[in-house]
């Protein structure tokens, strides 16, 4: 079993740094959606509330009382999503509770225009559709089969739209240029070679020629694991198969010890191989060490 | 050799607290808004920010700690954000919208706008002459529910007791405004996203829109009624259409951008185009809630013709004025 493979998105920023983010998976943007949908409903209704509660005569006349629902309904579902998402700078609230943010593919600011661009297709992209499945002979009536499947055809494509492009991008998000990713959250962590004080193994240079970034950055994560959950069998296994693989001689210590000493070592032999320009992506990678003596000395 | 000596583990030590400080800041802000930063704080963002961008430029040179990766590459992103997605307020962006920047937009699409009252015009004329040739064809241009009952065959009475129906329950004419208003711009809207499809749909509603009215004018003006009829459906119809025409624009804005992408691909030509057409639409929803107002009170409320007339000519005259007062400034 694989983890769900996440999509990522170079931004190319104004001041010329890549920054790579996740792209939000389709299941969340979903439930952001369902949330703000919940939230629209009880806006609508307690607004109306509102209006009860402070001019309840008003609403005698029942043709008043229809008159503004069909205006708060027609506001709350063009106009939610725009002024929400300009007003909290790119999210709307579903999106600030599942931690999504709307960001420009070209990486320049996010304008309230094209905050509007993205939101003013949501009557043909959500609505729209959310009425033909109540009322699926609203669409079809009297018109020649050809055109009524050419609609539902197209009708089909346009919800599918996020799910067949590579930037999960629906209609809104193409017309105004913009992406939506996973609000990022990492902590900094304490660096993982500060603990290793004293330098009680020496590992040689063909001991750590084997391994590369791959399976540095794989130790890193094992390494991390959080101490109450630290699973001392994955570091003993870990650490007896690295032994094995490198032939290891010298003294014997507790697992973590002897890991940690590892990684500082193969991060620092790796860091400087990278400075000179040599990315040693995994171990599959051979470093031919004769032929980069040879072009040092040319 | 006492310690160990990384190079990425001394990039760290040096950069750690401006990392730590613009992460604080940002939290801040993610939280509270802009407006909880001191302007101390608020003019070291961005200083903080591309000090961190730099931080991660050299991390992905040097830096094999993946989780420093990650964090460096996370805050840049949030601190991005802060930079460059900041919240606005909703007045001061209406005013800036209406008193400038809509009306020069549509100017500079002047010639998409003509196409697109030509489209109309010819639609009229064209179900106007059919119609008043063969009054049959009435009810292949209007449905049923549209016609009201109006047709060929309806007396003369009938027809005028329509133009001259008034309203004096001001709650039944709210409804109808309110109904008039989201249906119209429903519509709107669906003319605005259709124009991804290559503008094929945006063609037909102007078109058919122009035919519906070209009828109903052909059936009046058989009974002699036909600058009653005009009275009845300019005062709102000006702008109403004008709305119509400039959805029609955003339509043929996207359309345009698919079809013919100049230099750029065609996901960066819609987005260009997009932003701009997403504009011109908002301000088409705002001409339909005034024309719903006009249609919804103003008609069912006045049967004067003369008054009728010169509003008519009232909103033509304000809205050439309104958007050829961007003449100067484009």
């Amino acid at each position: 079993m694989r983890p769900v493979e996440e999509l990522s998105y170079t931004l190319s920023t104004p001041e010329g740094v890549p920054i790579s983010c996740t792209l939000a998976p389709i299941a969340s943007r979903l439930l952001a959606l369902i949330l703000d949908g919940l939230l629209l409903g009880l806006l609508g209704m307690g607004i109306l509330l509102l209006v009860w509660l402070s001019a309840p005569t008003l609403l005698a006349s029942d043709g008043f009382l229809s008159a503004l629902l069909l205006l708060v309904v027609f506001v709350l579902r063009n106009f939610y999503f725009v002024l929400a998402e300009i007003y909290l700078g790119g999210q709307t609230l579903g999106k600030r509770v599942i931690k999504l943010r709307v960001i420009c593919r070209d990486g320049g600011p996010i304008t309230p225009g094209i905050l509007l661009a993205r939101n003013l297709t949501r009557e043909l992209e959500l609505f729209f559709p959310l009425a033909f499945l109540a009322q699926p002979e609203m669409l079809v009536t009297n018109s020649p089969g050809i055109i009524r499947l050419a609609s539902i055809f197209w009708l089909v494509a346009l919800v599918l739209l996020p799910i067949m492009n590579q930037h999960r991008a629906r209609l809104g998000d193409l017309i105004a240029g913009t992406l939506v990713i996973r609000a990022p959250e990492h902590k900094l962590m304490p660096d993982l070679t500060e603990e290793t004080s004293n330098n009680a193994f020496t590992f040689s240079e063909s001991q750590l020629s084997i391994y590369g970034i791959k399976e540095l950055q794989a130790l890193e994560g094992i390494l991390r694991v959080d101490e109450q959950r630290l699973n001392l069998a994955t570091l003993e296994s870990v650490s007896e198969k690295i032994q094995r693989k490198i032939m290891w001689q010298g003294a014997q210590s507790s697992p973590e010890v002897f890991l940690q000493a590892f990684y500082t070592a193969q991060r620092k032999r790796l860091e400087k191989e990278l400075l000179f320009g040599r990315r040693k992506e995994d171990k599959s990678v051979i470093t031919n060490k004769a032929q980069h003596n040879d072009l040092d000395e040319v | 050799m006492a310690t160990i000596v990384l190079k990425s583990r001394e990039f760290r030590r040096e950069r750690e607290g401006g990392w730590r400080e613009l992460e604080a800041l940002v939290e801040r802000v993610e939280r509270k808004g802009h407006s909880s930063l001191t302007s101390d704080e608020l003019s070291r963002l961005p200083s903080l920010y591309r000090a961190t961008l730099s931080s991660l430029a050299v991390a992905r040179a040097i830096s094999l700690d993946q989780n420093l990766l990650l964090y460096l590459e996370g805050l840049s992103t949030r601190a991005y954000l802060c930079v460059y997605a900041k919240r606005s307020f909703f007045w001061p962006l209406v005013q800036e919208f209406f008193l400038a920047r809509f009306s020069m937009l549509v100017y500079q699409q002047q010639r998409l706008l003509l196409f697109s009252v030509g489209l109309l015009l010819l639609g009229i004329l064209v179900g106007y002459s059919m119609v008043l040739g063969s009054p049959e064809l009435f009810y292949s241009f209007v449905s049923p529910e549209m016609a009201q009952g109006r047709s060929p065959a309806s007396s003369r009475d009938e027809l005028l007791s329509i133009l001259q129906h008034t309203e004096s329950k001001a709650s039944a004419l709210s409804t109808f405004a309110s109904f008039l208003f989201t249906h119209n711009a429903k519509i709107g809207l669906l003319c605005f996203s259709l124009g991804v499809l290559m503008g094929a749909p945006v063609l037909l509603l102007l078109f058919s829109n122009g035919l519906t009215l070209g009828a109903f004018g052909a059936v009046y003006a058989s009974r002699g009624l036909g600058f009653s009829f005009w009275a009845w459906v300019l005062p709102h119809g000006v702008t109403e259409l004008l709305a119509v025409c400039l959805s029609g624009v955003a339509g043929f804005m996207l359309a345009h951008a698919v079809i013919f992408p100049g230099v750029y691909r065609r996901v960066d030509s819609l987005m260009l185009r997009g932003r701009e057409a997403a504009l011109i639409m908002l301000g088409a929803v705002a001409l339909f809630f005034i024309a719903a107002l006009l249609e919804g009170f103003f008609r069912q409320l006045v049967t004067s013709e003369l008054i009728r007339y010169s509003v008519v000519l009232g909103t033509s005259g304000f809205w050439l004025w309104y958007f050829r007062r961007a003449k100067g400034a484009a």
